[in-house]
Order: C-alpha cells, then structure tokens, then sequence
C-alpha cells in the first residue's frame, strides 16, 4: 500500500491532464454590421449568422467537436432617429424567406423582447445587458449546433427610423481544443 | 450510476477503515484562495473558500466532508474594439473528499494527495443554474504548528462533467487546521 501511495501525485497529474484535453470553452463574437428599419410604422433587416462565414473561423474550426452550446449573448446600439417611441424585437429562424414584419412575428423564434428606444435617442444593449431581454435559448443552441441561421431584428414605432449598429452575437461553446 | 460511484467510494474507504482497528482522529478547518478556470475563456480569475472537517480513518487515509464557494471572475469579450464583460457567476459545491499521505498534523510539515466527489451548482446570471457531480484532484501541504494546529496549502483541480464536456477549475487556497482529538478504534 505504502508503494502505491508514492504514485499518487503522479495519477493525480495524468489524471487531470487526461481531463484537461477534453474540452474547453471557446468564447466566439460574431460581428453582423449595421442596419436601418425605416417606414411608416414597421420594418425589419436581417443577417445570415453562419459558421461559413470566413470571419468566423473559430467556430467553424470546432463545428466538428462542440460539446454543447454554454452560454449566447447579444451586444447592439438601437438609435432611434423618428419623433416617437420605438420598439425593437430579435428572432432567429433557418428560413431566409420571411417577407413581411407579419411573417417574422409568426413564423421565427423570437430571441430578444422588451426593447424600448426613446425618440430621438440610443440604446445601448451590451453583452451582459442582453440577458434582461433573452428568450428561448434553448432555440438558439440547435440552431448554434446546426451552424446556420438568421437572425431578424423588427422595429416598430409611427414612424419608424432604427438603426441598429455595431450588432453582434457572443457565443461560448464547449469543444475540443 | 451516480449512486453507484458514491458507493463504490464508500465502500472502498469502508473496506480500508475496517481493515485496521484504528483510534479515529477528528479536526477542521477553514480556508481562503484563489479560483483559477482552465481552458474557459469565457470567465476570469477570483476566489474561493470554504470549510471542511477532517476524519482520520487510518495513520495515512482520511476524509474530508466539505462545502467550498468558488467565483469566477467576470469574462470579457472585445466587441467592435470595446471590451464587454459579462458575469462569471460562482459555483457552490459539497463533498467528500478522500486524503491519503501525511494527514495526521503533526509538527512539521507533510505532503498528502486528495480524491473527492461531490456536487456543485454553477449559478450565473441570465442563465438556468447547472448542477452536476463533480471530482476533485490535488496535492496538500500541511505543516503543523502543535498537534492541534497546523497550516494547510493545497491545490484541488475541480472537473464538472456536462452534457458531452467538462468546466475545470484549480483552487490554490490557504487555511487552518484544528484537530479537536480521537474516538475509540472501529
């Protein structure tokens, strides 16, 4: 027993370095760009979030091996250049055909709610703040395992004038090294 | 499965204690350190502390009932060139752990190797809570001021299983022993 217990430390070691390759997680940011929503009371823009794309190297280079999605995050600033309150929604959906406000609203996933931006104002949505707002993450991780899909940002207001800059999708996975 | 791990490991320190008539020797202690994640680039750095007691089986095998709060720093992200962060949440777990080597706190100082299981809860906000099993790994050091106080320095690699993957962090802490006396041998 004594011998045995002179490698201990040394299991020990290989144990956890054993576990260590595994899997680690990967923080992604996924950049979309801007887009402005503009018409008499409502609109929408969209963008393709793929694993494809080539600034998303990271996660297309563990499409292979994620484990499972842990965490996804939003980060955007809504400015809102109209006289009038405004209201934003995000959705997702694997359908790049939804035409009309209407649609979105039936047909996609919705992701984030209860956006509110005073007239003539900016709303700054930052990666923590993202999640007063989030729905459905269990919708998100599919289609995050799945590598494509698009996300749908909906303004709403008399009349409506958005902007929404700087969007982005934070997403942490769980894969291989 | 879980149950049957829990009694495996119950039944292997059983098989242990009862294979030599041995005094019991009880302590414990609390202590204070740092959370390290390992390979999560999605949490940072904080800290972790906790308490356990101390039950000495046989001269060189012991357990240590626990309960340990680890943080975990916020994580960060650049995004258009302005960094975000984003909470890292803590992780609050309970267990045993099983520790073999020089544990009986003597004057002095001694080295002893740590195998535990357990649970642990990672809360984080914006997110459901993810509560699972986990093992811990690591090495101690002891240096015993008296037979009844000593200093404890150890590092635990914590393994959370989930889904398909593991969340892994190292505790580095510092803490006290105290070792109150013995019960009759089993």
């Amino acid at each position: 027993m004594k011998k045995m217990l002179k490698y201990l430390p040394l299991l020990l070691l290989v144990l956890f370095v054993g576990c260590n390759i595994i899997t680690g997680n990967k923080l992604i940011v996924i950049e979309l760009g801007d887009a402005t929503v503009e018409g008499t009371s409502s609109g929408f823009e969209k963008w393709r979030v793929s694993k494809d794309d080539p600034k998303n190297g990271t996660w297309k280079d563990h499409a292979e091996d994620i484990k499972h999605v842990v965490d996804l995050g939003f980060a955007v600033q809504i400015k809102n250049d109209a006289n009038v309150v405004a209201t934003a929604k995000f959705y997702v959906s694997e359908d790049s055909t939804l035409s009309t406000v209407t649609e979105v609203d039936s047909l996609a996933t919705l992701v984030l709610s209860g956006i509110s931006v005073a007239a003539n104002s900016t709303k700054i949505i930052k990666w923590q703040d993202s999640y007063d707002y989030l729905h459905n993450f269990d919708t998100l991780k599919e289609l995050i395992l799945k590598g494509k899909f698009w996300l749908y940002a909906t303004a709403v207001g008399s009349p409506v004038d958005v902007t929404f800059h700087n969007t982005a999708v934070i997403l942490t996975i769980n894969a291989k090294p | 499965m879980k149950r049957l791990i829990i009694l495996c490991t119950l039944g292997f320190v059983l098989a242990l204690s009862i294979s030599d008539a041995h005094a019991i020797k009880l302590g414990g202690g609390g202590f204070v350190g740092m959370n390290m994640p390992v390979g999560m680039e999605d949490v940072t750095m904080s800290s972790m502390y906790g308490i356990k007691a101390r039950i000495i089986l046989m001269p060189a095998i012991g357990i240590e009932p626990n309960f340990i709060i680890a943080n975990y720093g916020d994580g960060e992200a650049e995004v258009y060139g302005v960094t975000m962060a984003r909470d890292g949440g803590d992780i609050s777990a309970f267990g045993v752990d099983a520790v073999i080597g020089g544990i009986q706190g003597n004057p002095g100082l001694s080295v002893y190797g740590i195998l535990g299981l357990g649970s642990a809860k990672w809360s984080r906000e914006g997110l459901e809570d993810i509560s699972r099993m986990n093992w811990r790994l690591g090495l101690g050091l002891e240096y015993g001021f008296t037979e009844m106080i000593s200093l404890d320095i150890r590092s635990t690699a914590q393994i959370i299983p989930n889904e398909d993957g593991t969340y892994k962090n190292i505790g580095v802490t510092a803490g006290v022993n105290f070792y109150f006396g013995e019960m009759g041998g089993i």
